[in-house]
């Protein structure tokens, strides 16, 4: 590995402008020594997809990311024969008179088509894995990734086994829309994410978008500080502070007032209970909030 | 194993990880489940990181010790007193001796429904119990009966068979009805050299569907609360994915409680975490919170929710309107129990209940063990589709 420390871990993940607080470099850190899985658990929108994507980029690997969903399978997790290919093989091969080579050729490599899985232990370089989302996949699919993760090969009947030369980095995320067996932690470092605080997530609104001025930003983020505070259904995440200091910056924006946070809420707040909730009791504290910190 | 924690008086790294196999004690002591897989990983990962940052060895500890979201609290405070331990103060002794006693006391019952003793003493009862007991008691409302007869209606609530509704999933297995499953026909058709002899079908796998209750443990439920956990227990260990919430004047997650073998324990330990025994009821509140906290998180997956509760309100119907609206629209199923309905002549025409019944389902009675057959019934046949809903205008 080419860090020796969590400070070098800190540095690489700054470099590739992901903000990330101590303890999550600590523990990054430590699965990348302990060839342990990572677990990263959150709310929506606090950057736990892109630890995997910077990780990916700061080790120079490919990033190769599995998206679960419920009834994901092992034909679109690990791999899958392409049999249209075998079949037209299987009919070349008779037209010229040598079915039976085919017989063995049709599985061979050639014809094996991996999916993310596979791929992840089957490659000569060491890639990054993500497995995104995994609450939404089911127990059945939890189950066969707990022994991909002990071991790290995958049986293909008809051709042999796969195992990795080196375990690739894992990362696993999670919602939390459903509790995620115990088994599957248990082989795993947990680490929480949290929102950022105010100095954190002013770093990070910097680090992404360079061109937002400095009293916008600090603006933006103390609107959605207090935002957090309040009582809504779907607080809103870093993914919604870039994404609403993108949106003002492209109305041409240069200070948060009432008429600004008024007409681009919908960037912030994506349920409509939120965005009433905060037009009828929150909307001129906040501008007030936009004011002090601008 | 020892570890005498009181002599090692400098925070130097090397202090802390020859003292380091106190720290998992210390989470255990905490509720926190830690196994010796992870204290042996903790010495590992303690010695890949830099010891005389706190911050550091805190982060790694959490990694290895901590998998869940709600014991952080616990293992930052199990982390101070290690650190503070480690700093030369000496263990409280009473901290260390309760390492067994924190759980919940399984023989010692809290009283969850106090038995009206004037009842107790209507000699129509005792005939009764004499003649045949399930029989009658099958009518009788829970807060007419004795001690003996709820130990009886308790016993019979464990012996029901519930049979759970189904769902769909979207994983599917072969058939020989359903679609036809181009892929697996064209995998078979390699064993005819490439012509689709066998077509081969698929359909979708049926799941049980997941189960939430909505306890309602204020004091005007008080004579039926005790039932209805039981009910929750028994429906917990025979359905498996059943989540229970109890609520009066705020929201306490039991599941973990349910999860018991026993019944007794099981309530004890439900008993031992609600704060909020036969006080008011704010079932607004508790379903705003319930909605805000917990409804994506319990609410997948097509999930039939059974809200217990009378209707009392004491806070805003307006809330509580809106909030059991929200609630529908995440169940797949509102199932409003309400042990008022099975009294003759019952109509929801508090302003509360009012609010409740425009928002469920099905409203059904609760009051006796008949009427939990019923339900019982209804959820076997919740997996088959629900009422339709209107839209009502607000």
């Amino acid at each position: 590995m080419i860090w020796s420390s969590p400070d070098d871990v800190l540095a690489a993940l700054e470099r590739e402008r992901y903000v990330a607080d101590r303890s999550l470099a600590v523990t990054l850190f430590l699965a990348l020594r302990l060839g342990k899985p990572l677990f990263l658990e959150g709310e929506a929108g606090v950057g736990k997809t892109e630890v995997g994507k910077v990780l990916a980029s700061a080790l120079g690997a490919r990033l190769i990311r599995l998206q679960c969903y419920e009834g994901l399978d092992l034909a679109a997790a690990v791999y899958e024969w392409d049999h249209a290919r075998q079949i037209l093989e299987i009919r070349l091969a008779e037209a010229e008179g040598r079915a039976a080579a085919a017989r063995t050729r049709i599985y061979s490599e050639e014809f094996l088509i991996k999916r993310p899985l596979l791929d992840a232990i089957a490659s000569p370089d060491t890639p990054v894995l993500l497995i995104d989302e995994v609450d939404r996949a089911d127990e059945e699919f939890e189950a066969y990734l707990l022994e991909l993760l002990s071991d790290f090969q995958v049986s293909v009947p008809e051709l042999g086994t796969f195992k990795a030369k080196t375990p690739p980095p894992v990362i696993i995320t999670s919602n939390r829309t459903r509790e995620v067996h115990d088994a599957l932690k248990r082989r795993c470092l947990y680490q929480w994410i949290d929102y950022p605080t105010p100095e954190r997530e002013l770093a990070i609104v910097h680090a992404r978008l360079p061109d937002i001025s400095e009293r916008l930003a600090r603006s933006v983020v103390a609107v959605v500080q207090a935002l957090r505070g309040d009582d809504l259904f779907k607080r809103p995440g870093v993914a919604e502070t870039l994404d609403w200091a993108m949106a003002l910056g492209a109305l041409g924006a240069v200070a948060l007032d009432l008429a600004a946070i008024d007409s681009t809420l919908g960037v912030l707040l994506k349920y409509e209970d939120d965005v009433r909730h905060v037009r009828e009791a929150t909307l001129p504290a906040l501008a007030e909030v936009a004011a002090g910190a601008g | 194993m020892p570890v005498d924690l009181g002599d090692a008086r400098a925070s130097d790294g090397r202090h802390a990880a020859a003292n380091l196999l106190a720290l998992p004690r210390l989470v255990r002591l905490r509720g926190v489940a830690v196994d010796a897989e992870q204290s042996r990983l903790l010495l590992r990962a303690i010695a890949e990181i830099d010891l005389s940052r706190e911050d550091d060895m805190r982060a790694a500890a959490r990694a290895v010790l901590v998998r869940q979201h709600a014991d952080l609290a616990r293992f930052d405070d199990a982390f101070d007193t290690f650190v503070a331990l480690l700093r030369g103060a000496r263990p409280s002794t009473p901290h260390l001796a309760r390492q067994r006693t924190t759980r919940a006391p399984e023989t010692e019952l809290p009283a969850l429904a106090p038995e009206n003793s004037e009842r107790e003493v209507r000699s129509s009862r005792v005939v009764r119990v004499v003649a045949s007991p399930l029989e009658l008691l099958r009518r009788v409302d829970f807060a007419a009966m004795t001690a003996e007869e709820r130990a009886a209606a308790a016993r019979f609530l464990a012996s029901l068979e519930w049979s759970p509704g189904l769902r769909r999933t979207r994983r599917f297995q072969r058939s020989t009805r359903g679609a036809l499953d181009a892929r697996a026909t064209l995998a078979r058709s390699r064993r005819w050299m490439g012509e689709p002899l066998e077509l081969v079908r698929r359909a979708p796998r049926r799941k049980r569907r997941p189960l939430v209750l909505l306890l309602d443990v204020s004091g005007s439920m008080e004579a039926y609360t005790r039932l209805l956990l039981q009910l929750a227990h028994s429906l917990a260990r025979g359905w498996g994915r059943v989540e229970a919430f109890t609520f009066g004047t705020r929201l306490t997650r039991v599941t973990r409680h349910m999860r018991h073998r026993r019944a007794d324990a099981a309530l004890a330990g439900a008993a031992h975490a609600v704060a909020d025994w036969s006080g008011g009821t704010r079932i607004g509140d508790a379903l705003h919170e319930f909605n805000r906290r917990w409804s994506r998180r319990v609410l997948g997956r097509g999930a039939v929710v059974l809200l217990c509760t009378d209707g009392w309100e004491r806070g805003e119907v307006s809330r509580l309107a809106s909030e059991a609206r929200a609630l529908q629209r995440a169940a797949y199923r509102l199932v409003w129990l309400n042990p008022l309905a099975g009294t003759r002549g019952y109509a929801p025409e508090a302003a509360g209940a009012k609010a409740i019944a425009a928002a469920v389902d099905d409203h059904l009675p609760a009051n006796t063990l008949d009427g939990l057959v019923a339900i019982a019934a209804l959820l076997a046949a919740a997996g088959q589709g629900r009422p339709v809903r209107r839209q009502v205008a607000t």
